[in-house]
């Protein structure tokens, strides 16, 4: 197996989340400004938007720390 | 007049309990590109049989712990626990807090040295090593067929699942999971099963973590959610309205609790199940076998025990706020289980909670993220079955019983071929499921059969060098057969099972047209609650509700099971046979003699026209009488089963599980702890009069033989026994503040 040349996990894991992220805090901006779909519960903590910054945060540690130019890998 | 709406406004619930917005589905189909992609990507790194079964060796402890803990950490646990809370209440915590992290802990410390030092590649490999090749064959087929029905059984309840919460075509369902998880198995391996594991630990938990919290926000913290569940489990579990549902181990004294096992059956039954889980499931040992040496193998498998401490944060909770959040209009929502006749045609299930919670919280884009973590559940646990099934197949059964000799390539492309070949078989089975009600009882008897008497002649082969190949083999198979027996002795009825007397409206087609039943419901006003303890409260004798008081089916077909009808006064009650009602029409009573017991005759129906009201709906009533009018077609059965794998005979639980009162997951954990000493005793017993292996043939194998590797120092904080300690101390702390 080539260890070398493999793109760490991480990497992977932190696009994806990145990628959700941006959509569902595009969805919490979006809800902020229109109205909400009827009947969720607790939509006025805007779970969408604080979750999909939670999101960008983890996905883009960790796409930043392994991407895969950089010379550190897990 | 006999009975009152079964549910609340003449109940039926939808067809489709989600619905995905674009912005879901974007997100789904996201993930389906991303595990793909990532499988094409790692072909290139799994070019030896090494890389392809055991992903070289080369993990860290982080990726085999979260791998570890992934492959358990299925969809049908996500659901199935957080439904079995529902049911049970805290007490289902037992399965995190007693069965599986203590197991895991002992993995990590007492088994994993001899699993990795003597450089296995399978738990059957082990066998191999430490008896002969006759444990090894048991061992490799028998895992081989409980992986293929363990995966059938996953795609099944995703299929299943995803029709229900998502009105996906079943078979739809089926074949994509399936040839999206060939694909990337088939690449490359356990490489690519074990990435998309953690990419599915962190989906899972981003996907369901709001759920929790947004339920204990809105409850009003922990405090309130206990009081509230105490008020509601009232309702929803009248029968056991004095049991603690918010307790850990108080309620165990005796069988009289949700989950009708007691202490005894829990630290010896239940916790037995875990260590055969945990320690000889090839499955959970793959993950963290494959680590880069020892330390980080223990160190993984320490991780997964943190992490498995903490799931029920987002699997025992969701279940503790679905009997507190729940609700249907004023009164807290009763949920059902799977076997009620009524699920899904009239009441949700118990399977149902956590999508229920889904569909109250998350909108667009957090229910997209929150069903594809479901998805992904489902698919990194079929993937970890196949990956397993492929390595145990080609290593323990294909190579040394067919083909010896060839090159590791010839392996690699075995292994490759075995993975679409478990795809296919795994398919076979999830069909043959549509006929099983129960998937978690199933799952529990799968592992009663197949895992405990592994779990029996592994630990004995560990720690007692005199245990011979002979006592190995024949304490492993004959607790196999004593399994089976128990399994179906406590399914097996001598004197006849007559299922409850039922019936189910179908359409009829005219000319290619169908023509769904027509069903006038009659009504009148009573005065409400009369003879129930809430009668007596100030405000409730004034109440009047609507009940139904006759059913009246104008056209369409019935299939009545178990119920006798009168066809004209004076004539002995029918039975049985097809015809068409005549002028005369015929009625069906209420109620009606079962098995001796009177049992109120439920009617159900897919879709119904209900006379008043436009379009179709979903239908179910019980104990009402009902007319048929001219030109219905009637087909009566009368049925009387001497074996169901579904319904449990108390005349023999009661000798196997210590009490009448046991219930199904009670018998099944009693029969699993007397399969794991019938495996020992005749161990044992066997090894007593036969020749054990020299000395020399054990080294690395059996405590006091095995010499552990000098690894160099390590840092205090990656020391594994402190980290057991911690650990260990943690979930004693956990024990006693719940209990």
């Amino acid at each position: 197996m080539d260890e070398q040349k493999q793109i760490p996990i991480w990497f992977f894991i932190g696009t994806l989340l990145l990628i959700y992220g941006v959509i569902i805090t595009g969805v919490g901006v979006y809800y902020c400004i229109f109205p909400a779909p009827q009947g969720l519960a607790m939509q006025d903590y805007h779970p969408d938007l604080w979750w999909g910054i939670l999101l960008l945060a983890i996905g883009g540690f960790y796409t930043f720390h392994y991407f895969p130019s950089r010379k550190k890998n897990g | 007049m006999y009975d009152m709406f079964l549910f609340a406004g003449l109940g039926s619930v939808p067809q489709v309990l989600l619905h995905l917005s674009a912005i879901d589905w974007l997100i789904i189909v996201i993930y389906f590109i991303a595990v793909v992609g990532i499988g094409f990507y790692l072909k290139r790194f799994a070019d030896t049989g090494e890389d392809f079964f055991l992903a070289g060796r080369k993990m860290t402890a982080w990726v085999a712990g979260l791998s570890f803990i992934s492959a358990n950490l299925s969809a049908l646990e996500l659901m199935g626990w957080s439904a079995q809370t529902y049911q049970y209440g805290l007490q289902a915590a037992h399965s995190y807090w007693f069965n599986a992290v203590p197991a895991i802990i002992f993995l990590a410390i007492v088994m994993m040295p001899f699993y990795y030092i003597c450089k296995t590649h399978s738990v059957p490999g082990y066998l191999k090593l430490r008896y002969d090749g006759r444990s090894s064959a048991v061992g490799g087929i028998s895992f081989a067929l409980m992986t293929i029905l363990v995966s059938g059984a996953s795609m099944f309840s995703m299929a299943k699942i995803l029709h229900l919460l998502l009105g996906w075509d079943m078979n739809f369902s089926i074949w994509v999971s399936s040839i999206t998880v060939a694909v990337y198995v088939t690449l490359a391996g356990l490489i690519s099963a074990i990435f998309n594991e953690v990419i599915q630990f962190f989906l899972i938990w981003l996907g369901t973590l709001l759920i929790p919290i947004l339920g204990l926000i809105e409850v009003g913290g922990w405090s309130k959610l206990v009081e509230t569940v105490q008020r509601n489990v009232q309702i929803i579990h009248p029968q056991f309205k004095n049991a603690n549902f918010t307790s850990l181990w108080s309620g165990l004294g005796s069988f009289d609790n949700p989950m009708g096992i007691d202490w005894f059956g829990i630290v010896f039954g239940f916790s037995v199940c875990g260590f055969s889980y945990w320690c000889t499931d090839f499955l959970q040992v793959q993950r963290v076998i494959v680590a880069k040496n020892l330390r980080a193998a223990q160190n993984g498998t320490l991780i997964g025990a943190v992490l498995k401490m903490c799931v029920p944060f987002i699997v025992i909770l969701p279940g503790l706020l679905g009997l507190a959040l729940l609700m249907d209009g004023e009164k807290p929502m009763t949920l059902v289980p799977e076997s009620d006749v009524r699920a899904n045609f009239t009441a949700y299930t118990y399977n149902d909670l956590l999508p229920l919670l889904m569909g109250k919280y998350l909108g667009p884009g957090l229910l997209g993220l929150g069903v594809t973590a479901i998805i992904a559940g489902f698919m990194s646990g079929m993937a970890g079955n196949i990956s397993a099934f492929a390595t145990v197949w080609t290593y323990d059964v294909y190579k040394p019983l067919i083909n010896k000799s060839a090159s590791d390539r010839h392996y690699l492309n075995m292994g490759r071929w075995c993975s679409v070949l478990g795809i296919v078989f795994s398919i076979g089975t999830a069909y043959l499921l549509f006929y099983f009600s129960n998937i978690l009882e199933y799952f529990q008897a799968l592992g009663m059969i197949f895992l405990l008497p592994l779990f029996g002649v592994i630990i004995l082969g560990m720690l007692w060098k005199r245990c011979t190949p002979a006592g190995g083999f024949w304490g492993f198979l004959l607790a196999i057969f004593a399994s089976i027996g128990m399994f179906v002795l406590v399914h097996t009825f001598p004197e006849g099972y007559r299922p409850s007397p039922n019936a189910i409206l179908e359409s009829t087609w005219v000319g290619g047209v169908e023509q769904p039943p027509r069903v006038i419901v009659k009504t009148e006003s009573v005065k409400a609650l009369e003879n129930s303890e809430d009668a007596k409260k100030p405000n409730s004798e004034n109440k009047y509700v609507e009940q139904i008081v006759q059913v009246v089916i104008e056209s369409g077909k019935i299939v009545l099971t178990n119920v006798p009808l009168t066809v004209k006064s004076g004539e002995e009650p029918f039975v049985k046979g097809e015809f068409t009602v005549g002028d005369a029409g015929v009625e069906i009573p209420g109620v009606a003699k079962n098995s001796g017991e009177e049992k109120k005759i439920q009617i159900f129906s897919t879709k119904v026209l209900l006379a008043g009201e436009e379009g179709t709906t979903k239908f179910g009533v019980e104990g009402v009488r009902t007319v048929l009018n001219p030109g219905v077609q009637v087909v009566a059965r009368d049925v009387t089963q001497y074996f169901n794998p579904g319904q449990f005979n108390p005349q023999f639980t009661k000798f196997l599980a210590r009490s009448k009162k046991a219930q199904p997951f009670a018998v099944y954990v009693y029969c699993s702890l007397w399969t794991f000493l019938i495996s020992v005793v005749i161990a044992v017993g066997v090894s007593l009069f036969t020749k054990p292996k020299d000395e020399a043939d054990l080294k690395d194998l059996v405590m006091g033989l095995t010499q552990l590797p000098d690894e160099g120092r390590c840092p205090w904080y990656q020391e594994p026994k402190l980290w057991a300690a911690i650990v260990a101390v943690a979930l004693l702390g956990l024990n006693l503040f719940f209990w």
